[in-house]
């Protein structure tokens, strides 16, 4: 269990998968800016 | 394996959220101008569950012929850009006005009693589309409201439509 929860260096996943993670902040800005209506009343 | 797997979907997940969080505040900050772009020309004609309840709204309200006429044909009412001497009658007087669509109407660029009394058919199938009230401005009758305003007859609008709000 330890060991699942071990993200040690886990910085290099995310310099490694650069792409993804570009990927991943682009759809979460278009769902929140999607997301984010307004509502009257 | 999993493990890695695990970090990538977490991470992936994370920025997923940040992404939503800056995407929100972008349109908080930014959205307000390109707002109005979209609204004027609707992207895709509304369905017909869309209309239904503004058109049967509006038959009750006026000529079935004049009613469904206007309701499948949808105009934006020309705004003006200001208050006449800066100064806004209150229309949430309307009932069914609040803050916030107090706020809208004057973005649209409606200020006054009278501007509202004049919409046709057509104009409020088009405020009762962008507000997405669903036949709410004929069902609370913004028009006739703002006419009774408009012309002075405050007794026969409280005997119609409540006291004063104050």
């Amino acid at each position: 269990m330890t060991e699942l929860f071990n993200f040690h260096d886990s910085w290099f996943v995310v310099q490694f998968h650069w792409v993804w993670m570009l990927v991943a902040l682009g759809l979460g800005i278009w769902v929140g800016w999607y997301k984010a209506v307004d509502r009257q009343g | 394996m999993n493990h890695y797997i695990l970090e990538l979907a977490l991470w992936m997940l994370a920025i997923f959220l940040l992404g939503c969080v800056i995407g929100a505040i972008a349109r908080r900050l930014f959205g307000s101008e390109a707002r109005p772009e979209p609204v004027s020309e609707p992207e895709e004609p509304p369905t017909p569950a869309e209309i239904l309840p503004v058109a049967a709204a509006a038959i009750a309200a006026a000529p079935l012929e004049a009613a469904v006429e206007s309701t499948l044909r949808m105009e934006r009412p020309r705004g003006v850009s200001g208050p006449r001497d800066g100064k806004p009658d209150d229309l949430q007087r309307i009932s069914g006005v609040g803050p916030k669509n107090e706020k809208i109407l004057h973005t649209l660029g409606f200020f006054h009693f009278e501007q509202i009394a004049a919409w046709s058919g057509e104009h409020i199938a088009w405020v009762d589309d962008h507000l997405k009230f669903n036949g709410r401005v004929v069902r609370e009758e913004w028009v006739e409201q703002a006419r009774l305003l408009a012309s002075g007859a405050e007794a026969e609008f409280e005997e119609r439509f409540g006291a004063k709000k104050n």
